[in-house]
């Protein structure tokens, strides 16, 4: 098969950047929209035409959650790359102007998701960006036999020749991104109801004053002195939290795993030395994590189902 | 503030308990409405903002590999130097049903005054954060 090359993407190339005075920063797309050359000529540091490369990143697109993860791996790119960056009025203003208070790479992260997600929710740009990954996969068999494993039903008449793979790539990806901009919507709607209620909570606190300073004021009490049986429970509650808020956008798949085996043998130590009549380890933190996160939802996988289980109080 | 709000479940847990511990504080009913769901916690989650100090053991959580890091990633954790935003910002997070959740595992614990009072913490917090202002 000949390589295709992707004639939508109009970010500019290494040497264009070289042409324009702008040596040492040749790898670096001029902007970053969240296209596929933008991103391979972002993370290949210049070895953009490197077409198995570009063709794994084409497939991790292609899904909700190894975009994230991809995500994440761009924001930490731009992070390495913010000295020579920052000096791109673009990028600056995008990317690296962060409100007080926030968090430069999480920031970062929810920029550049967005970005990429904007190539699927916009329904102009959904078929180019198809395009631009279906003429990278198509051309990998490597990536093709992942893109057989994700859509075990895909098919494609081998005898029309190469084209007929890409349409029929193109044409599947269109079709996935359709549905995947469903629930993006659906996801920014939560998102727009969360970022209202947040408001209104932080009035609640402010009518409510002197009952939520007094309150607080005991849980950092007890937080203080973690022999309180009860403290436990409550920093385990926080620390799962913690977790979530990190590992749900961006590694939830690697905390999956981790998080229930983590805190179903931390429980267990404990409730044994609980039994025995010891003093609760203070260098935990998680006594009774297995009682929280178990105790009710025993079956259920364990990040998503930590805690919900009614849904209403 | 002697008060403990408690949902109708939370509070068969407390009338369990020794009459002694339960003198001294006052019972009021607690009916929040909300509308829970792993999607919207995904998202408060999501959208929770910290103090720098709070966010800086976000960055070594990766270290978490095994139960044993796990444990030590916690334990890093200064809880006590939270701030009041801080707290709001993660019992917020949390959301009703899962402070439910630890509120159910701890009145049964309680044994102390000292640890009714911070039952009563909890509950307050929740009360504050999700009881909507009358309009």
């Amino acid at each position: 098969m000949t390589p295709l090359t992707s004639t939508q993407e109009m970010a500019p190339r290494a040497d264009d950047q070289r042409k324009n005075g702008r040596a040492g920063t040749s790898e670096v797309p001029e902007q970053f929209d969240g296209k596929l050359d933008q991103i391979a000529q972002l993370l290949d540091g210049g070895r953009e035409n490197d077409a198995a490369e570009r063709a794994r990143l084409a497939v991790s697109l292609t899904n909700t959650k190894d975009r994230e993860i991809l995500a994440s791996s761009i924001a930490d790119r731009l992070i390495e790359l913010k000295d020579q960056l920052e000096r791109n009025a673009v990028y600056h203003h995008d990317f690296f102007e962060v409100q007080p208070g926030e968090d430069l790479l999480t920031h970062i992260r929810t920029v550049v998701d967005e970005r990429i997600g904007r190539q699927i929710l916009n329904e102009a740009n959904r078929g180019t960006f198809a395009s631009s990954l279906a003429e990278a996969i198509a051309h990998d068999p490597e990536a093709l036999t992942k893109i057989q494993q994700y859509y075990p039903d895909f098919t494609w008449d081998p005898k029309q020749g190469d084209e007929a793979l890409v349409h029929a790539l193109e044409q599947r990806f269109v079709k996935d991104f359709s549905d995947q901009a469903e629930a993006l919507k659906k996801e920014l709607e939560l998102e727009a109801e969360v970022a209202l209620e947040k408001s209104d909570v932080l009035e609640r606190v402010k009518d409510k004053k002197g009952m939520f300073t007094w309150a607080t004021e005991k849980v950092k009490a007890i937080w203080a002195k973690k022999s309180v049986r009860v403290a436990t429970y409550v920093v385990v509650g926080v620390a799962a939290t913690l977790l979530i808020a990190w590992g749900a956008s961006y590694l939830l798949a690697y905390l999956q795993g981790l998080h229930a085996a983590a805190l179903e043998g931390t429980a267990a130590a404990i409730e044994g030395a609980t039994e025995a009549g010891g003093a609760l380890a203070p260098v935990s933190g998680l006594e009774g994590a297995g009682s929280v996160i178990t105790g009710g939802l025993p079956s259920a996988p364990p990040i998503p189902n930590i805690w919900i289980g009614e849904p209403v109080l | 503030m002697n008060s403990l709000y408690l949902t109708t479940a939370e509070q068969t847990l407390f009338l369990a308990l020794p009459q002694k511990i339960q003198e001294g504080w006052k019972v009021e009913a607690e009916n929040i409405s909300y509308e829970e769901s792993e999607a919207k916690q995904r998202v408060r989650c999501k959208f929770m903002k910290l103090s720098p100090k709070i966010q800086k053991s976000m960055s070594s959580v990766a270290s978490a590999v095994s139960p044993e890091g796990m444990e030590k990633w916690v334990a890093s954790l200064d809880l006590q130097s939270l701030t009041d935003d801080d707290i709001r910002e993660l019992f917020y997070a949390l959301g009703p049903v899962s402070i439910g959740r630890i509120l159910e595992r701890t009145i049964p614990l309680v044994q102390s005054d000292t640890d009714l009072e911070a039952v009563a913490a909890i509950a307050v917090l929740r009360h504050v954060i999700f009881t909507p202002l009358k309009k």
